[in-house]
């Protein structure tokens, strides 16, 4: 099934410029249905006001990060299986097993470029 | 019968526990000088005139002890840890600061940029305007820098404070001897730079130099 453009995208990030870098990057990939959240507390009161077909986010965030947003995620039974793409500068190996541990759908690591945000993402929301 | 056997048991628990309280203090880093003489003098009062040569080592030993402790201190209060935490420390922090507010700035206004281009791209025929999107999403990616330069220096700002604390420590724990040391040893007075160098100060910090409209104003 071909991935609709206007599916509505969460990303979150409490840096404002990193944000305002995934949505033009997404929009370059003709996504234009995007939402912002700049914690993981105010991306989990989007999620449960609003169907999202794909959360993308930071892991280094306050008061709740990014892992604990995907742990919430996963333990709620309208969300759990929502795609969730991490993108952070957390680099290091153990990151990467604790998030996949915790349900993460893919991982980026900052800095990134288009090419990788597109080819994750049709990993996990199919082609486009 | 030798002096240590005639030494009565209260004497020497009287040492012992000396002895402990000296072992605790250097475990907890709250050894000062005052007290190590003062130990000394205590212990003098159970060896009387004639030491033995145990007694004389122990004395030996101490002596020695009260002589590291003292260039020790003398060297920590010589690097002037107080001056670390009153000036280099907050003005490296706030010079930090200031690089992650201006790579923002610089970063909003390359991204307020490129917005206009994709703008004006959408005017263009189709295979210019492929051109102009292309080279925007280059500028996008780069723009990435941003984050990671400002989280890295986030780290080197928590690892200044955690210096800055552990300064503040050697202060508290040597401000007599730091204020000993600095009244003995008047800072020399730095060789203020003369013609145009005194006025290399580099870039200043938001609201401490002088602003494009205050330079205006002497031109006007």
């Amino acid at each position: 099934m071909a991935v609709d453009p206007n599916m509505p995208i969460l990303i979150v990030d409490d840096y404002k410029t990193m944000l305002r870098i995934i949505r033009n990057l997404l929009r370059q990939l003709n996504f234009t249905n995007i939402e912002e959240a700049t914690d993981g507390s105010m991306a989990l009161r989007k999620l449960r006001e609003a169907p999202f077909s794909l959360v993308i986010s930071d892991w280094n965030m306050e008061p709740m990060t990014g892992l604990q947003l995907l742990k919430e995620v996963r333990a709620d039974a309208k969300l759990k299986d929502l795609p969730f793409i991490m993108i952070t500068a957390e680099a290091k190996t153990e990151n990467v097993v604790m998030a996949k541990k915790a349900g993460v759908s893919n991982y980026i690591v900052k800095p990134f470029n288009a090419e990788t945000l597109k080819g994750k993402m049709k990993t996990v929301i199919g082609d486009f | 019968m030798s002096r240590d056997t005639v030494m009565s048991n209260t004497s020497k628990d009287e040492i012992r526990q000396l002895l402990n309280d000296l072992h605790k203090r250097l475990e907890g880093d709250d050894l000062k000088i005052e007290q190590l003489s003062e130990l000394m003098d205590q212990l003098s009062r159970f060896v009387g005139d004639q030491p033995t040569g145990d007694q004389k080592r122990l004395f030996g030993e101490l002596d020695e002890l009260s002589g590291i402790i003292r260039k020790m201190k003398s060297e920590i209060a010589s690097l002037r840890p107080d001056d670390i935490k009153a000036e280099y420390i907050p003005n490296a922090t706030d010079e930090l600061d200031a690089i992650v507010n201006a790579t923002a700035g610089a970063t909003h206004e390359i991204l307020d940029a490129m917005d206009a281009l994709e703008e004006f791209a959408t005017t263009l025929p189709p295979e210019q305007a492929t051109i102009v999107t292309d080279a925007t999403m280059r500028v996008y990616e780069a723009c990435n820098f941003q984050d990671i330069t400002g989280q890295r220096t986030t780290k080197v700002i928590k690892a200044l404070k955690a210096i800055e604390e552990r300064v503040e420590g050697l202060v508290t724990a040597f401000g007599d001897e730091i204020a000993k040391y600095a009244a003995a040893n008047p800072k020399a007075k730095k060789k203020e730079p003369e013609g145009e160098e005194s006025l290399l100060n580099g870039p200043q910090l938001e609201g401490k130099g002088v602003s494009q409209a205050d330079i205006d104003a002497m031109f006007n």
